[in-house]
């Protein structure tokens, strides 16, 4: 049993959990239809080459996704079966809204991010230089510290930037980068300390949720599609290799800060998700395939 | 007390006006975002000679159709908008023959089909969201 089997199994698993005590038609003919679309998107998977562990993630995302829907279908179907059927109210525009928001919501995020993050290190940088000369010092260079903590900021806004321009063309690599874009500001958990409390919830989850939902769009797109990211073309092939330039640099910026910083708890846990998330990503995103069938 | 179904009587009384709000129903042919993709996805199946369609293969579509940009559409949310659509008349539905499903080795499919009055509710949907002068290309699926 392969992990996308495993995931196909849980999934039906919570079918039937939420098809229970309904009428038994109406939920034999849920179960069948969710048993064809995990069968058909597991074996659309395997004629493509896709990695098990990337169709699991898109089996998993789109059964998450899909739970209020659930519920609420089982909600309507348990009041039709009492007599009681429950019309469905009509908000266009506000379906219209909900329905851009749930497909957009983390890109507009990342948006955020990537626009902070370069205007947060350049202002850290430039006041820190500021610092400098009125305190004297015969140096017009940002201290050790801010150099550490500016250069992985700056580089993750920048591949936030990449990654958005490229996504609409080349979606896996536009989220491979976002997710390595986003992990720096990981990082920033402690300045969440001293933030009002809005503040100290948005800075951890905020990136948090950009490279979960980066990272399982790219196991989606992944999935469903033939091309490997090496084989998408040039630019493609250029913007992967600068990515892994920048977070081969993070990751030896993190190393050496975790030595600086004797040890550090956070920074260790930071370094070490470098170096996991370019390794795993990279290997599993680009790895290449022997599929050459397409199914509709 | 004001006509729910049918607009109300000019009232200061905001409560009054509340349960209307949330009590409000859909007028006739108004289609919501995915219900659009459903049927533009399921007509440009059509046109490429396969009017019979099941779920996977209707998400797969409207991803293609929108240039990979967007996810699958999540379980619940597909299944339960294929039922809506199908309780307004505007798809039908049936179960693949198990024999057919059998020799191929997988799950029976729940094939799908777009009736005329679901042509005709996307059509006037593009016709009521399409400005003047700027006609909507037509959906169609590119290369796989």
């Amino acid at each position: 049993m392969t992990t996308s089997d495993r995931a196909a199994a849980l999934v039906t698993w919570w079918t039937t959990v939420y098809t229970r005590r309904l009428p038994r038609q109406v939920a034999q003919r849920r179960q069948d239809e969710l048993a064809s679309d995990l069968w058909e998107q597991r074996a659309h998977a395997r004629q493509a080459g896709a990695p098990a562990l990337l169709v699991a993630l898109a089996i998993l995302r789109r059964a998450i996704a899909g739970i209020p829907a659930d519920l609420q279908w089982r909600h309507h179907q348990l009041a039709a079966a009492r007599g009681n059927p429950i019309k469905q109210p009509s908000r266009p525009m506000l379906a219209s809204r909900r329905h851009t928001f749930a497909r957009t919501w983390w890109l507009v995020l990342a948006a955020l991010l990537g626009a902070s993050l370069i205007m947060g290190s350049a202002g850290v940088a430039f006041v820190d230089w500021q610092f400098d000369a009125s305190a004297s010092r015969p140096t017009i260079w940002p201290s050790l510290w801010n150099t550490y903590l500016t250069y992985p900021l700056s580089a993750g806004g920048i591949l936030l930037v990449a990654g958005l321009a490229l996504r609409p063309r080349a979606r896996v690599a536009g989220d491979v980068l976002l997710a390595l874009g986003a992990l720096p500001m990981l990082d920033l958990y402690h300045l969440s300390m001293d933030m009002p409390p809005l503040g100290a919830v948005l800075i951890p989850i905020a990136p948090l949720a950009v490279v979960t939902m980066a990272v399982l769009d790219a196991a989606e797109a992944r999935s469903l599609s033939h091309s490997t990211l090496t084989s998408r073309g040039s630019s493609s092939r250029w913007l992967l290799a600068i990515a892994t330039i920048l977070v081969a640099g993070l990751v030896a910026t993190g190393t050496r800060i975790v030595v600086d910083q004797l040890l550090t708890g956070g920074r260790v846990v930071v370094a070490l998700m470098y170096a996991t998330a370019v390794i795993t990503l990279l290997a599993a995103i680009g790895r290449r395939t022997s599929g050459d069938h397409h199914t509709t | 007390v004001p006509d729910r179904g049918r607009g109300c009587a000019p009232t200061l009384t905001i409560g009054i006006y509340l349960p209307i709000v949330f009590t409000m129903r859909r007028k006739p042919g108004t289609l919501l975002p995915l219900e659009v993709d459903i049927l533009d996805a399921g007509l440009a199946l059509r046109r490429t000679g396969t009017p019979h369609f099941y779920g996977f293969q209707l998400a797969k579509t409207i991803v293609d159709l929108a240039k990979a940009s967007t996810a699958l559409t999540a379980h619940g949310t597909l299944y339960k908008a294929l039922a809506r659509l199908e309780d307004a008349g505007l798809l039908t539905s049936t179960w693949e023959a198990p024999d057919t499903a059998a020799a191929d080795g997988r799950p029976r499919r729940r094939l799908y089909e777009i009736t005329g009055a679901g042509e005709r509710a996307l059509a006037a949907h593009q016709a009521q969201h399409t400005a003047p002068g700027r006609a909507r290309p037509a959906a169609g699926l590119g290369p796989a």
